[in-house]
């Protein structure tokens, strides 16, 4: 499998909802999250394809859970440490293209 | 979560992939509470049904994906290739049977294609029909090369002739956006070039509306025109690609040159293009090879014009009429300006008769459609013969890829148990599947190249479409023929490797060790069930084989009345030296002595008709006890002696019963019973129309049309007094080698005159064989396939026999180590073999008497469901059976029990 180096806009999106909620992060979770924090609807299907993705790249690693209280068990996500990686560096590139844009931006 | 699913949300999810559908279907459920919750129940039910859908479709393409891409295809061949070479036999199996099952549908589609399905070459060929006629009266008019039939709808009798003044009528009266034009075939013009000798061609008399309306392509020159289809216009001609490469060697330089057809010196000034092949495609009226104007017809066929001109009213009925509609609605108002127009023709035909004539438009596209219901029928079953046989070789391919697969069952659970996905190894199954179907589709190509030619011949001869053309039937192999060979290929692959894969590869890993052990003690009751298909097809093959096979025997065992043996004859047309009856005589009686004088000849003879050609004239004749349609062939002196009939009584006609005596014949005993009851026949008169022969007479009987003909009664005029039609048949009896009398009958001609055209020489066996062609070809081909199906069958049988005895050697071990004789061994594996095939005859046999009526037409003297045939198929099957079984068996026999009851 060859090394992922750059991230989907979607896998971006899924990866920080994944960072984000920590040990709660299963698909669920995570589209509640995507749809609360940008305020679109968001397909299931999209987050399914995506972590399969990561997973496939080891951005992402997955369990079987049930949790206290609950009768099924969750596929749950733990981004890994390249995962962690692979954000700061998308961050950083992101970041580098953004700089100096901000005061034209506000100028508007 | 689950719990709470309604049913048709349960229906939904099932589009799922199984592997996640549990995971899947409560994320999908809970995500549709919480919008239920914010947006009601109709929004959060469209909400789930969208997304579930769009998640099915999703997870399935990803799976795809997973197979599909070309990613590690190439390794995929390259083990596949590696495990071919590594097992020779399977493979040349696999590739030979599928090249087989694949040639002979390729070859057999492409024969139908060409008779049944091909449009002449031509633009817009779906606008054309045939204008043919029906007349409920009786018309006093001749005709001349003409069809009849019925018509395939309302089942009238069909007219396709009219004369020119009616041709007239029709043109003016056609509506705006209907063209029409008329046309007739020449049967054989002869044709010659410089001083070589003549040839005899299939020719066609068109109007220059044929060149224009038609607009056949062309190759060189220029089409015949209206300035050459004129009074007293320069004779012309266009000729077909294949006459100008045998005339003229494909040499340019041909246009403008002069040849003699049927005497008359014409200019050459085109040549159609080489896929043109006329308006027939062959048969009876034969293939375009030479086209004149209609105009030169009185010049070329001056038997046609002897009485009066071809274009006056009164004359015969010589022309066809086909008509292009460019304008489809125009079609009834056409028919019925025409039935109109015809009538006051008709008046004069049928006196006192007003009823009109009811104008019948036939399907133009294919031209004139000489391919009869039967022969279609034959090909169609042909078709289903061939596919069944691809069918056999796809079936037996899936099971000895099953039986393969199953023996390498450690090797698929160790790539599983590696990381290998089901998907994964289901394609590396497909794979192999497609390579050997590549490698079956080449082979199957080549053997159509090789086979096409024998194949066409013996199609086109045993489907009598050929007794008179001198072209065989082109049968081209094109790109539509290699798309579809290609498609068959890759339906086979399908066919042949998902079954075995879908079944092989359907093992959980976590099961992987206790599902080794089950895979191999598995039964294999899919692998048994395809062997039994496989028996249960081979049986109607087998019975219809040996049907055949015991028509053919029927068919040479049958009292001609004659010996064929040593008789050959070749027919002499002296039109182009002279158009009457006492000149032609003359011509006939030189080129007789000839013969005679040619050592090794022991007697010839004239015959308007070859025996058993298919040809035959026949007339009412008028006798003692009423009138009576008798058979007629005019014969020569010396016709007994040729043929080997007896004379029982009165004499034969001779040389000096000519045009200047009285009209003599002879009658066979079949003719004189029906004529005269017991009275003697000697010296009394029939009258034979206008015509009175005086009977001076009898001889012995003997079959005069078909093989399988009863003998008819018939009467033999003198030859000297009868016109043939296209001149008589030479007919020789000799003992010299075929090849030297053939030569020495070429030479005797030639000195005759360089006018007659170079003669076709055939033997009365060959007429026979060809005569016979059809059940002998079904015969053939028939016992080809089924010997194939049988042979396929056998080796399905000996695999899954094998690979019992191979799995039940510890079994067979210990059984021996208790006592079992090797006998019983034996009889323990055999008795499998002979359930399997039980149950495939039971099947088979139902099928085969089910099929075999089919045939029914074409068997001679044995009935379909004639026990024989079903007898001689189940016990070939059964002996092929115990035969494939008996190696693995006798194997078993022979183990060592206590090697055996170390087997793993």
């Amino acid at each position: 499998m060859p090394t992922k180096t750059a991230l989907g806009e979607t896998e971006h999106h899924v990866l920080l909802a994944a960072t984000r909620l920590g040990s709660q992060a299963d698909t669920v979770a995570i589209v509640r999250e995507l749809e609360a924090r940008t305020g679109r609807s968001v397909a299931p299907a999209a987050v399914y394809i995506a972590l399969r993705r990561l997973e496939e790249h080891r951005m992402v690693r997955s369990r079987l859970l049930t949790r206290p209280g609950e009768s099924r068990a969750r596929r749950t996500f733990e981004v890994t440490s390249a995962g962690r990686d692979l954000l700061r560096a998308s961050r950083e590139r992101l970041l580098r293209l953004w700089e100096g844009l901000d005061p034209i931006w506000r100028a508007r | 979560m689950s719990r709470s699913t309604p049913r048709w949300a349960g229906w939904l999810f099932a589009v799922l992939p199984a592997t996640e559908r549990d995971q899947m279907r409560d994320d999908m459920m809970e995500l549709h509470a919480e919008r239920r919750r914010r947006s009601g129940p109709a929004g959060a039910m469209a909400w789930l049904v969208w997304h579930t859908l769009r998640l099915a479709a999703t997870m399935w393409w990803d799976r795809w994906r997973e197979v599909m891409p070309l990613r590690g295809v190439g390794l995929d061949v390259r083990h596949v290739l590696r495990g071919l070479r590594a097992s020779p036999g399977f493979t040349a199996v696999a590739v030979l049977s599928l090249a087989i099952g694949i040639g002979a549908n390729a070859a057999i589609f492409s024969v139908i294609r060409t008779l049944l399905l091909d449009d002449m070459p031509v633009p817009a060929p779906q606008q054309l029909s045939l204008v043919y006629w029906h007349h409920p009266g009786e018309l006093n008019v001749s005709t001349m090369m003409s069809s009849g039939g019925r018509h395939p709808q309302s089942g009238l009798q069909m007219r396709s002739n009219y004369d020119y003044t009616l041709v007239d009528a029709l043109k003016t009266s056609a509506p705006a956006g209907v063209e029409l034009f008329a046309f007739n075939f020449l049967m054989n013009l002869n044709v010659a070039f410089d001083e070589r000798p003549a040839t005899t061609a299939g020719g066609l008399a068109a109007e220059a509306g044929y060149f224009r309306i038609l607009a056949p392509p062309m190759w060189l020159g220029r089409a015949i025109d209206e300035t050459d289809d004129r009074e007293g216009a320069a004779p012309v001609a266009v000729l077909s690609y294949p006459m100008f490469m045998r005339v003229f060697g494909g040499d340019p330089d041909a246009l403008g040159r002069v040849i003699r057809i049927n005497g008359v010196a014409s200019q050459v000034i085109g040549v159609t293009a080489p896929i043109f092949r006329g308006l027939s495609k062959g048969g009876f009226f034969p293939q375009t090879e030479i086209t004149v104007p209609l105009r030169m017809v009185p010049l070329v066929q001056p038997t046609w014009a002897r009485t009066q001109s071809l274009f006056a009213s009164g004359a015969p009925h010589w022309l066809r009429v086909m008509a292009r509609f460019t304008d489809q609605s125009q079609r009834q108002i056409a028919a019925s300006r025409w039935e109109a127009a015809m009538a006051p023709h008709l008046a004069t035909l049928a006196p006192g008769d007003a009823r009109l004539a009811q104008v019948l438009l036939l399907p133009g596209s294919r031209g004139l459609d000489q391919t009869s219901a039967d022969t279609r029928r034959l090909l169609y079953i042909l078709m289903g013969v061939v596919g069944i046989v691809l069918l056999l070789a796809c079936v037996n391919l899936a099971s000895m890829m099953l039986a393969r697969g199953t023996a390498r069952h450690r090797e698929w659970h160790l790539r599983r148990a590696l990381g290998a996905g089901r998907w994964r190894l289901i394609r590396a199954q497909l794979v192999e599947g497609v390579v050997l179907a590549t490698a079956g589709a080449a082979g199957g190509l080549l053997l159509t190249f090789w086979g096409r030619a024998m194949l066409t011949n013996l199609l086109t001869a045993g489907l009598g479409t050929a007794p008179l053309s001198r072209q065989p039937l082109e049968v081209s192999v094109d790109g539509w023929l290699l798309a579809g060979t290609l498609g068959l290929a890759v339906c086979a692959a399908l066919l042949f490797s998902l079954l075995p894969a879908w079944r092989l590869t359907r093992v959980q890993t976590h099961d992987l060790k206790t599902q080794v052990v089950g895979a191999a003690t598995s039964r294999l009751t899919l692998g048994r069930s395809l062997v039994a298909i496989q028996v249960a097809i081979t049986v109607p093959l087998l019975v219809c084989a040996v049907l055949f096979l015991r028509t053919v025997a029927n068919l040479g065992a049958i009292d001609l009345g004659f010996d064929p043996q040593g008789i050959t004859y070749f027919k002499v047309n002296p039109a182009s030296l002279a158009s009457d009856v006492p000149g032609q005589s003359a011509i006939y009686a030189r080129v007789l002595d000839e013969v005679r004088r040619i050592p090794g000849v022991r007697s010839a003879t004239l015959m308007e008709n070859a025996l058993l050609s298919g040809i035959t004239s026949n007339t009412n004749v008028e006798g003692h006890a009423g009138t009576v349609n008798l058979s007629i062939n005019a014969i020569g002196p010396d016709f007994l002696d040729v043929v080997g009939l007896r004379l029982i009584a009165g004499r034969m006609p001779g040389l000096r019963d000519d045009s200047t005596g009285p009209l003599v014949a002879v009658l066979n005993q079949t003719a004189v019973t029906h004529l005269f009851g017991d009275q003697s026949p000697l010296g009394r008169i029939v009258k034979q129309g206008s015509l009175s022969v005086q009977i001076v007479g009898v001889i012995s009987d003997a079959v005069y049309d078909r093989p399988r003909d009863v003998v008819r009664p018939t009467m033999y005029p003198s030859a000297m007094q009868r016109q043939g039609f296209g001149g008589h048949s030479v007919t020789v009896k000799a003992s010299l080698p075929s090849n030297e009398l053939e030569q020495a009958l070429r030479q005797a001609v030639a000195r005759v005159s360089r006018d007659l055209p170079e003669p076709e020489i055939k033997t009365q066996v060959q007429q026979f064989r060809e005569m016979t062609m059809r059940e002998r070809v079904f015969a053939q081909l028939l016992s080809l396939f089924g010997g194939f199906a049988l042979l396929l069958a056998g080796i399905g049988l000996h695999g899954v026999t094998s690979y019992s005895v191979a799995r039940r050697t510890n079994e067979i071990g210990v059984r021996m180590a208790l006592g079992a004789e090797p006998g019983q061994v034996l009889w323990l594996i055999l008795r499998q073999v002979a359930v399997l095939a039980a149950v495939g005859l039971a099947a088979g046999v139902p099928l085969a008497l089910w099929v075999a009526p089919l045939f029914g037409a074409l068997l001679f003297k044995v009935t379909p469901t004639d026990p024989s045939g079903l007898i001689a198929g189940v016990v070939i099957m059964l002996v092929v059976a115990l035969a494939a079984g008996w190696l693995p068996a006798r194997r078993a026999a022979r183990l060592d029990p206590l090697k055996a009851l170390r087997t793993e």
